[in-house]
């Protein structure tokens, strides 16, 4: 069946933001936002929250402890040669262990940013409305079946008092790709 | 806007009662233990003087970069300056009894038995020391004191004259500082260790006093702001701070790990001579517990963000690193003067007294003037800071 | 709450969102590019012939066509090698550490900041790999699982810590350059109406769309690249001067070095990136994005740098003689501030510690032309920099007999001119298919930095 979309357009990113959370606070359900900048504020009305930093810290510690693993084994089981009067398990296996976890935990970040936000080279998306890459602030409500005329009526509202410029109903895009806000 | 800080009775008499401490164990030292005594007392006035550096340095850097975040805690910084005549003070009677105890080259006949002191000689000669030490204070106090000025006449006149004046001056105020705190942190800590040189060392004191002065400064602002000053602090600011603070507590690891890495990779005896002691035999408990405390507990605890912006979390690192740079001077000091690792009551009462009369001087100085700069020109910024 | 009456708005003009995206894009969605720029693309070509003319020779008859002998065994390689890691530094420079500093200015430049970045270390890996003489055994740096016995690099070598620094950086410099530019990407792809426009940018995008979800996502991984970032790039260079400073020899052996190698290399870079935008903005058009203050706020920035330098040098020669080490001082007052190498040092000093100090007169501040000029200096300075530190160290060391002069090649200097061509060209490549200045940035702070209220503003 043809979803439609009701899709208010705001063009200032602080009237959008309050608009969001006046939308938010009346318990209607935003399907999606888009915005061509970052907006700080949304995510916390939105609630929306992300584990990269714990990850991250622990790709850390896995860099960590792999390029000790590997220095220690070549080094010190594998192939224990002196050199230069320095001990075989030797200090400057830090500066190697430094950089080798900015390694590992950079690669491994952005990888785990790529597979959760499903971002691939050459991936296909019909956006709801293009023009939100450019200037405009767009929120995206579901028109579900279930809604009465009066909800709908109450949506419409809710949009054009708090500031939207443009308020269209239209149906989603067919090759549309949901994102999922989990 | 104007309010000012009333120091209580209370705040007064124990302070009083701290320098108490500091005093009565410096005679008592002085009696038994005279060069226990005196390497102390250096270890406390440099302690204090890379604090005062770090934290006009932090001041002048807010002005140079135009940063609006910090502009409520301007005063901080100004107040902590007014510790720079007190050090002054402080470091005479070092000067008049008790640099035999310290520098091994103020010894009569030291240059005639040791051609690297008579190599230095041209350097290191007391008429020299007294006249770069009265040079240092006299540029360090002089700068410090027309920024406060300027600071306290924009509060009455407002504009923007006041704002460009403290702008360049600080400027040359940390021109200044590159050079006079280099040749001081010579004068003072790196002769000790008469034979041995760096040319890190510098940079690495210098990065200690900027990274515990950050943190003095936070740690005066928690407190104020538990009794009730500085409301308008949030959590932006608070996350600001320990930024500076994380960040250089790896800027300070770093400049640490170089001089270390370097002088162990090459292993030239010149150079080796000075971390042999520290590195094995009694000290070497203290030379890991440096690297503990000054760098896994800020790097492991402001990591975390919300860690990071909590009042109670902050306050404890604070505090942690208090004794981590006591440490790190320690380290740079006792091992060439009094050569034995001992703790005890002369390290605690010195400290102590020491603490008692910077807090004493601080709060004098901040009650002074009103706490919040209302005319800086930035001051709406950090009143509503808001994170972006 | 930014004080733009004081700071000065950093994007000019009153725009709008709209406007930012057309005038950024404006060389990007050109029918052709201007004339200039197919010249300037056949200048970098012929650089890059004489480039490719040094590596062939180079590899074919070997590294005796180089000027370094069995004393002064680095030269024309290495200073470049060092010099181009400097360049590099800007761009990490410019994003991580003014993000901390909270100079909301570096976002129209920090973009083009990186693109060098990614470039100049390219330019540099050439060097090392060449100096290797035998170029098909470059692959034997990398430890990996061999059949020639148990047999690993040396870990404690600071060589080896070279191939992971640097191979590290370039891999996190590319991929944090590349994710900023994503969000641009899906703008181009949206407004490009070619069909083979839209599906390279479309594949270039990833399929961004910009949910509030994405951008949260986006925004975290940036900021966690940029942490992880800034202790690489203090560490990549520190481990440039490593290679000089685990050493003995005289000059070379000196603890400053990591900070001091640091601290130039962002001298460097950020010299580079005040050259390079100078005439970006006049050719491109770009005056309102890269405004005069943000040009003034650089070379403020330099002054500074300038002034650490200074003191880095003269702590240099004050330990020196506080030393009281016979060969430092040789190496110091016989072969540099007097002797062989007399004009390679005065020029260092004079190029990074005294020029750079004109900044501190806004009137020169003030005058593009001046400004770019000094910026030609820095970059000069800073390659004699490193010229000093590898040729006069070497040249005289303990033994008088072991004396050795050292003179670039023809070979040398052509595949030094080639990288300079590989450097032009992959800026000029960029300015054509890339957007220049960050866009999704700069729509970020438009607001609260540069739009003027019309109620304080408007009426004059």
């Amino acid at each position: 069946m043809e979803k439609i979309n009701i899709i208010g357009i705001y063009d200032d990113p602080d009237i959008f933001t309050d608009a969001v959370k006046k939308i938010k606070e009346n318990d209607i359900s935003i399907k999606n936002v888009f915005s061509p900048i970052p907006l700080h504020h949304i995510w916390d009305i939105l609630n929306l929250k992300t584990r990269l930093p714990t990850l991250t810290f622990i790709y850390g510690v896995i860099g960590v402890v792999i390029t000790f693993a590997f220095l220690y084994w070549t080094s010190v089981v594998n192939y224990p040669l002196k050199f230069g009067g320095k001990p075989l398990n030797s200090v400057s296996f830090i500066i190697i262990m430094f950089v080798a976890t900015i390694f590992v935990a950079t690669i491994l970040t952005f990888m785990t940013f790529f597979i959760r936000q499903k971002l691939w080279p050459g991936k296909k998306v019909v956006m709801i409305d293009p023009r939100t890459m450019d200037d405009k602030f767009a929120i995206v409500i579901e028109k579900d079946p279930s809604l009465s005329s009066q909800d709908i009526d109450k949506i419409n509202k809710l949009l054009k008092d708090s500031g939207a410029v443009e308020i269209n109903e239209k149906p989603e895009p067919d090759n549309y790709i949901e994102e999922e806000n989990d | 806007m104007d309010k000012k800080l009333t120091i209580s009775p209370a705040f007064k008499y124990i302070t009083y009662g701290m320098i108490g401490i500091g005093i009565i164990t410096l005679i008592f030292g002085f009696i038994y233990d005279p060069v226990k005594t005196w390497a102390n007392y250096l270890v406390n006035n440099y302690y204090f003087l890379a604090i005062v550096v770090g934290a006009t340095f932090f001041g002048s850097l807010q002005y140079i970069t135009q940063s609006g975040w910090s502009a409520g805690f301007v005063r901080i910084p100004q107040a902590i300056s007014k510790f720079y005549p007190v050090l002054f003070l402080l470091m005479l009677p070092i000067l008049i009894w008790g640099m035999h105890d310290l520098f091994h080259w103020t010894h009569p006949g030291a240059a005639e038995h040791d051609a690297l002191i008579a190599h230095k000689s041209p350097y290191l000669n007391m008429p020299f020391f007294i006249a770069r030490y009265v040079f240092y204070f006299a540029v360090w106090i002089l700068l410090t004191q027309m920024l406060r000025r300027f600071s306290l006449k924009e509060d009455i006149h407002g504009g923007l004259v006041y704002f460009k004046k403290s702008e360049f001056w600080s400027k040359v105020y940390v021109f200044s500082l590159a050079f006079t705190f280099s040749a001081a942190t010579f004068d003072w800590i790196m002769s000790i260790d008469v034979h041995w040189f760096s040319t890190i060392f510098a940079v690495r004191n210098f990065v200690m006093g900027f990274y515990h002065g950050t943190v003095i400064i936070l740690l005066i602002i928690l407190i104020l702001n538990k009794f009730g000053y500085y409301p308008f602090l949030n959590k932006y600011h608070l996350a600001d701070f320990s930024r500076y603070i994380f960040i250089l507590s790896v800027i300070w690891t770093y400049t640490w790990f170089s001089q270390y890495v370097l002088i162990w990779y090459a292993n030239i005896p010149e150079e080796t001579v000075y971390y042999l002691p520290r590195t094995k035999g009694e000290f070497v408990p203290l030379f890991y517990l440096e690297m503990t405390i000054n760098w896994l507990v800020p790097f492991l605890v402001l990591m975390s963000n919300k860690l990071a912006t909590n009042k109670t979390v902050l306050f404890v690192v604070g505090i942690i690193l208090v004794f981590g740079q006591w440490i790190d001077v320690y380290n740079q000091v006792i091992v060439g003067t009094y050569h034995h690792l001992h703790i005890g009551l002369i390290e605690a009462g010195t400290f102590i007294g020491f603490i008692g009369l910077f807090a004493l001087v601080v709060a004098i100085s901040l009650s002074k003037v009103p706490l919040i700069a209302k005319n800086h020109p930035y001051i709406e910024e950090s009143l509503h800071h808001h994170g972006d | 709450m930014y004080n733009i009456d004081i700071r000065g708005v950093l994007v000019k003009g009153n725009k709008t969102c709209a406007q930012v995206s057309d005038d950024i894009l404006r060389p990007l969605e050109a029918k052709s590019p201007p004339m200039w720029w197919y010249f300037a693309i056949f200048i970098t070509l012929m650089m890059i012939g004489l480039g490719l003319w040094g590596i062939y020779v180079t590899i074919d008859t070997g590294i005796g066509t180089w000027g370094v002998n069995n004393n002064v065994a680095w030269g024309f390689g290495i200073i470049n090698f060092v010099w181009w890691i400097g360049i590099g530094h800007a761009g990490t420079a410019f994003s991580i550490f003014l993000l901390i500093l909270r100079q909301k200015w570096r976002s129209s430049i920090n973009r083009a900041a990186e693109a060098m970045t990614v470039v100049a270390v390219i330019c540099a890996g050439m060097f090392p790999m060449l100096h290797m003489g035998r170029i098909w055994d470059a692959i034997f740096v990398f430890p990996y699982w061999n059949t020639r016995g148990p047999l690993w690099v040396n870990f404690n070598s600071p060589l080896f810590w070279d191939v992971v620094a640097i191979s590290t950086y370039l891999m996190a410099s590319a991929v944090f350059w590349y994710v900023g530019m994503i969000p641009d990407f899906a703008l181009i792809r949206e407004r490009a109406t070619s069909r083979i426009k839209k599906s390279v940018y479309g594949f270039l995008s990833f399929g961004w769309v910009g949910t509030a979800k994405g951008w949260l996502r986006f925004e975290t991984a940036s900021l966690l690249l940029g942490g992880l970032a800034a202790p690489l790039v203090i560490a990549v260079h520190s481990i440039v001067s490593m290679d000089f400073a685990t050493s003995i020899v005289p000059g070379w052996h000196t603890t400053i070095f990591p900070p001091y190698f640091v601290i130039g290399a962002i001298f460097s870079g950020f010299g580079m990136v005040l050259t390079l935008m100078i005439i970006v903005r006049k050719v491109f058009k770009y005056e309102d994005y890269v405004t005069r203050s943000h040009l003034d706020a650089i070379a403020r920035i330099l002054v500074f740098i300038s002034l650490i330098m200074g003191t880095a040098y003269t702590t240099e020669l004050f330990v020196a003689w506080y030393s009281g080490g016979d060969y430092e001082m040789f190496t110091f007052m016989k072969n540099r501030v007097t002797g062989e190498y007399t004009f390679a040092f005065w020029t260092m000093i004079t190029c990074n510690a005294f020029i750079p100090q004109l900044f501190w007169f806004k009137k020169i501040r003030s005058s593009i032309l001046l400004v770019f000029i000094i910026s030609i200096f820095i970059n000069i300075g800073m390659w004699f920099e490193r010229y000093v530190i590898v040729v006069t160290s070497l040249s005289k060391d303990f033994l008088p007999a072991m004396w050795a002069s050292y003179s670039a090649t023809f070979v040398e200097v052509s595949i030094f001119i080639g990288t300079l061509g590989i450097f032009a060209l992959g800026i000029l490549l960029f300015f054509r298919y890339i957007p220049m200045i960050a866009i999704s940035e700069i729509k970020g702070i438009l607001k609260p930095t540069s739009i003027l209220k019309n109620d304080d503003h408007g009426k004059n």
